[in-house]
């Protein structure tokens, strides 16, 4: 049976059939192609079609032409579309012109950068052109070092060695900064969030710094597709970007099948496990001959995933070293040489995280099974990708976990579907991020009084800085005057650098096992808890909370340990407003907060009784960052009982509800946002729900929830009505011991208010609750 | 809410709450410090073409060893003039805002001595103002290190050199010392003395070869970049004047360190060889052995063979010493320093496999080789050991030399 036999055959099965929400075939689309561009240099063309390259797809062409012509620009391109000779070409062809010229790349990992200098390797081996690439990062020798700063002309390298290895040196590296005439930024779409704020501003100081040496470098920026790739591009790179739209690399014929696993205990929204349905589907593809990508989201389950493929690799004569697997860990030799398997076919399949995401040159697959949602539309997509050739038919296979997002997707395939609604978001304005970075930048160089920075006038920062003896200022500049090295205390991947670090003291010397946030810390690893890793129970013995250290140690028990966490918002300051569109008024601003985690209580394992409760000792965290709000008529609270609802109950499970369903529409990680409801909060003085960026300062959602709220309340409200559960599941609005069991149908009549509608169905009755607790 | 609320919450958040910038002492200006500052630092306002800078200049009795600097070769790792006069040499010393090294670090204080003709040593000191004003300090420094071959420093090769490198891009000029050649006293002083001292820094290397000891209140220099520092938010001198008399004393020191390395050079070029320290014979071997003069390396390696024997040394010498006299071919010396050595150190692999090839090689005595051969579980040796002693000598083949 071949792949299109197996997909007919599945498309009459019914069992199967049942679980899937949605199946959809992409057609076929042939390429589009384009002259070459004005004024590319021979040398190049000659070496191209050498290649067997005879002409480009007309992104590709686009793209060269933009830059040619002296523009920035941004180019959104999938999986495998041949975008490295948008931005190669351009590069080179400055290069072949003059050969002091150089370019940076920066892509987010150290494997991506090898990946990149050997493609670039090559082609400029058929230029046969004395133009030297080079990988900088943490793995460059010392040695190799000084060279690479004089005479790379193509440096390869990750925003974190750029911010603390190059720029705090950039005397060492003047021929490049001196004569530097394009960045190539690839894989833009990770640059979001914090992350994205961060680099944005290192971005900022490199354009600084190549402005003292004279040069004004162009930008070329990749992006897998966002709903934005051109706002994200521009704000990261603080300059106006010509946005390529069109792609034109072709595709054959793909089947995207969204598949559910069915629901096994409907109370609590439980379902057959993820791995074991991906597992059972990938030994169906595995049969058919194809070559396969399985991806999973954890270490663990990739490594599960794989022994069940190798066993039923087994049966169908597939030999060992023909299933792989293929995550963080890895050797890079073992890396590199499945990769290598993967294109020239001896590998059949192999199992992945998300490492394989990203634009690493692997071929094009036959099928990609996905056990769980990528958590973006963008990655989905660019995993998706792995699976196509050009002319071939393909299949890409969701197997849903009981996961809140996974469930929201799978429910909404058309979501998903539809024009990738997905904003990427950076605030590269943070305070706390951009005084971190002003910091830097000021040791790189002084700055003079009135210098801009990323646009924005940062006098008052600057002053700040000055005030607390950080800077120097003296006849009209700031200079840096501390002892230190700022870049080092500005990890880019954090906005709060501080972590606990979690110690297992049962084992000689001890062991670090993870290291946790300290919010969440207070609430996991105060004296006396249960904390849960790698499903190992450790008692924690002592939380050092001045040396950020847990102690803790291996135990078997019946409980774990759920801390209250209790949490003071206030609003400071609201910048914004608007009514909703019929109940109620929105609004954005800062708040601050207190949280306190106070006491804990044990819970049995399967009975969820509560056994016993102590005290935690531990100091407020205060956190000041920027909100959305939705506050309520006050008269709704009035309304509801008559309706059976409990305002208490609807609010918890609306905050549950919004959490789940808002991080899917502004791209960030369900950890980046939080959002809490007050019965009759002090500043609205109504019931409120708040919406807020889990990060010091915020860095955008916020603000990107209050511009989208329309869709965003009618998701939740969709999600809700949905769900299968009854009276409230993690999936939608909480558990019914955590947000009570009138939360599910209060939560949707607050929704279907907002929407103009009266709520369809009658309020589910309500049920006696689960434990006397 | 604007900016400047923000900013005030920030601070708010981020110190702790005992700590009032408005109350510090620190932060409020002083009346016209710079006239007391140059008299406390004993500094004079020198007008050169660039701007006004500030030098202090002073002069040590230190006499200069007669002659030319000499041989260097083996102790210094660059080439230095062959001909170098002790008045052709820069002495340099800087203190910095900081250890971190990159961008953001400056010389706040730059030292320079050298040997007038007379047999002083002149010393001036360029101190930087304020930041911005780096310019003119860093032309004065170029205009004076013009006129001498060689900048000496302890450690600036890499520190110093590049740190004034770095200061010179950023403020638009070449390098201020990049016609003089380097020698990094840090480097000779390894060469000659790690294998004694328990450290080499300066002043470690200073009290114990040059027998000077700088005296009580020296500031340690950890604290140097936080009293220029104070100086900028003050605008008083503070503790600077402690931190130019440290700067001082590091070119004075530097001076006499530098003296003691060219004794030192002398004395393995010209003396005899003679037991003595058995580290400083062993250090002495091996700068002759980097010198290629393998002869007198050797000399000083069978100097070793007692100290060996009497189990002082380290094993890590006796290994040198045998390579060296291997070198010469010395074998009975070879095998000497092979036995004294697994006497005192029997399980030492190195030396079982330098008496594994000696006996095997050179004295065909293959019993003994394969002693040593299973201690080392060389297979292969072990292998051609046994089909050795299966089979006659071939003809020809020298007699085995006497037995030691």
């Amino acid at each position: 049976m071949n792949l299109a036999q197996l997909l007919s055959r599945l498309r009459a099965d019914d069992r199967f059939l049942r679980h899937v929400t949605r199946w959809e075939v992409l057609a076929a689309e042939p390429g589009r192609f384009a002259d070459w561009p004005d004024g590319l240099d021979a040398r190049l063309v000659a070496a191209l079609r050498d290649r067997g390259i005879e002409r480009l797809y007309s992104h590709q062409a686009a793209s060269v032409a933009a830059a040619l012509a002296g523009r920035s620009l941004v180019v959104p391109t999938p999986t495998a579309s041949g975008k490295t000779l948008c931005y190669n070409l351009s590069v080179l062809d400055a290069m072949l012109r003059d050969p002091e010229a150089r370019a940076l790349y920066l892509f987010p990992t150290k494997a991506l950068s090898q990946d990149q200098m050997h493609e670039a390797h090559d082609l400029i081996e058929h230029l046969g052109a004395p133009i030297k690439v080079h990988t900088f990062d943490g793995d460059t020798p010392e040695t190799a070092r000084r060279a690479i700063r004089s005479s790379g002309h193509i440096v390869i390298t990750n925003p974190d060695m750029l911010h603390q290895g190059i720029l705090p040196h950039h005397t060492l590296w003047v021929k490049l900064f001196e004569n530097l005439r394009y960045v190539v930024v690839d894989e833009v779409h990770q640059y979001r969030g914090v992350f994205g704020s961060h680099v944005a501003n290192v971005l900022r100081r490199l354009q600084r710094i190549a402005a003292f040496y004279g040069s004004r470098p162009q930008f070329v920026c990749c992006s897998a597709t966002i709903a934005n790739p051109g706002e994200l591009a521009s704000h990261l790179c603080g300059q106006d970007l010509v946005e390529v739209a069109e792609n034109g690399a072709p595709r054959g014929e793909k089947h995207f099948i969204f598949y559910n696993p069915p629901v096994v205990n409907a109370e609590l929204g439980i379902r057959r496990s993820a791995v074991k349905e991906t597992r059972s589907l990938a030994e169906r593809f595995l049969a058919t001959g194809v070559q396969m990508i399985v991806f999973a989201r954890s270490r663990m389950r990739v490594e599960l995933l794989l022994t069940y493929l190798e066993q039923a690799g087994r049966k169908v004569g597939i030999r060992g070293g023909e299933v792989r697997g293929y995550r963080g860990g890895y050797l890079p030799t073992e890396r590199r040489a499945i990769e290598r398997g993967l294109r020239d076919g001896s590998v059949r399949a192999v199992v992945s995280t998300n490492a394989l995401e990203l634009g690493i040159d692997i071929g094009r697959l036959d099928v990609c099974l996905m056990c769980g949602y990528a958590g973006s539309i963008a990655s989905t997509w660019q995993q998706a990708g792995r699976a196509g050739r050009r002319n071939d038919l393909s299949a890409v296979v969701l197997v849903g976990t009981s996961s809140p997002a996974d469930q929201y997707i799978l429910g909404h395939p058309d979501y998903f579907l539809g024009r990738s609604p997905e904003h990427a978001t950076i605030d590269p304005d943070n305070l706390v991020i951009l005084m971190s970075h002003l910091k830097c930048a000021a040791f790189e160089l002084p700055f003079d009084a009135g210098e801009r920075y990323g646009g924005r006038n940062v006098a008052e920062i600057l002053d700040y800085l000055a005030r607390q003896r950080v800077l120097h200022e003296a006849e009209g500049r700031y200079h840096w005057m501390a002892d230190t090295y700022p870049a080092e205390e500005v990890s880019l991947r954090t906005a709060a650098p501080d972590n606990v670090v979690i110690v297992d003291q049962s084992v000689p010397g001890h062991r670090i096992i993870g290291e946790m946030d300290l919010f969440s810390a207070q609430e996991m690893l105060h004296d006396e808890a249960v904390y849960i890793h790698g499903a190992q129970q450790y008692h924690v013995d002592r939380l050092d909370w001045d040396r950020r250290k847990a102690y803790v140690q291996p135990v078997t028990v019946d409980h774990y340990t759920d801390a209250q966490r209790k949490v003071e918002l206030k609003t400071l300051d609201a910048e914004d407003s608007r009514p909703d569109d019929h109940v109620g008024d929105l609004g954005l601003g800062e708040i601050g907060l207190v949280d306190k985690v106070t006491v804990y209580k044990k819970i049995k394992l399967g009975t969820h009784e509560n056994v016993g409760a102590g005290k935690v000792n531990l100091p407020e965290m205060e956190m000041h960052t920027t909100s959305m709000w939705w506050r309520l008529p006050p008269d709704l609270a009035e309304e509801m009982p008559l309706a059976g609802l409990d305002l208490g109950d609807a609010l918890k499970g609306l905050a549950h509800l919004v959490g789940t369903v808002a991080p899917v529409f502004v791209m960030a990680d369900v950890r980046d946002l939080r959002a809490q409801a007050m019965v009759r909060a002090p500043f609205t003085d109504a019931p409120t729900l708040y919406v807020y960026d889990a990060v010091p300062g915020g860095v955008g959602y916020a603000r990107r929830i209050f511009e989208q709220w329309t869709e965003i309340r009618e998701a939740a409200l969709e999600h809700v009505t949905a769900c299968p559960c009854s009276h409230g599941c993690p999936s939608c609005v909480g558990a019914v011991v955590e947000s009570g069991d009138r939360a599910k149908a209060g939560a949707a009549w607050l929704l279907a208010r907002a929407a103009g509608r009266h709520a369809a169905t009658a309020p589910a009755e309500p049920r006696p609750p689960l434990s006397p607790n | 809410m604007d900016l400047r609320e923000r900013l005030a919450r920030l601070d708010r958040l981020s110190r702790p709450a005992a700590s009032d910038p408005a109350s510090d002492p620190a932060s409020g200006p002083a009346a016209d410090p710079s006239r007391t500052l140059t008299e406390a630092l004993g500094l004079r306002e020198e007008a050169t073409p660039g701007g006004t800078i500030w030098i202090r200049r002073d002069r040590r009795d230190l006499a200069q060893a007669a002659g030319p600097v000499g041989d260097l070769s083996g102790i210094v790792a660059t080439e230095l003039p062959h001909d170098l006069a002790w008045s052709e040499m820069l002495f340099l010393d800087t203190e910095t805002t900081g250890l971190a090294g990159g961008t953001g670090t400056l010389a706040f204080l730059i030292g320079l001595a050298w040997w007038e003709p007379d047999g002083g040593l002149r010393v001036r000191q360029l101190f930087l103002a304020g930041p911005g004003r780096e310019g003119p300090v860093l032309d004065e420094l170029a205009r004076l290190a013009s006129g001498f071959r060689v900048v000496v420093t302890y450690n600036g090769a890499s520190f110093d050199l590049p740190l004034l490198r770095t200061r010179a891009r950023m403020n638009r000029r070449h390098d201020p010392l990049g016609g003089l050649a380097g020698w990094d006293l840090l480097v000779a002083a390894r060469r000659l003395w790690r294998r004694r001292l328990p450290d080499c820094r300066q002043q470690t290397i200073e009290a114990a070869v040059c027998g000077y000891e700088r005296g009580p209140g020296d500031i340690d220099g950890a604290l140097i970049p936080a009293a220029y520092q104070a100086y900028l938010t003050t605008g008083a001198a503070g503790a600077l004047p402690e931190v130019l008399r440290h700067n001082r004393r590091d070119m004075e020191g530097m001076a006499r360190v530098a003296l003691a390395i060219a004794a030192e050079a002398r004395a393995i070029t010209d003396e005899a060889p003679r037991a003595g320290d058995w580290r400083a014979v062993w250090s002495r071997a091996l700068i002759c052995e980097r010198r290629r003069d393998v002869a007198r390396a050797a000399s000083w390696a069978r100097l070793l063979r007692d100290p060996v024997a009497q189990g002082r040394a380290d094993p890590a010498a006796a290994r040198d010493a045998i390579r060296l006299l291997k070198r010469v071919a010395d074998w009975p010396a070879v095998r000497a320093l092979v036995c004294a050595g697994l006497a005192h150190w029997p399980d030492d692999a190195h030396l079982h496999y330098e008496a594994a090839v000696l006996y095997e090689h050179r004295l065909r005595d293959y019993p003994r080789a394969m002693t040593h051969a299973r201690r080392l579980a060389d297979a292969h040796r072990l292998a051609r050991l046994e089909a050795r002693l299966a089979r006659p000598a071939p003809p020809g083949c020298p007699p085995p030399p006497d037995a030691l």
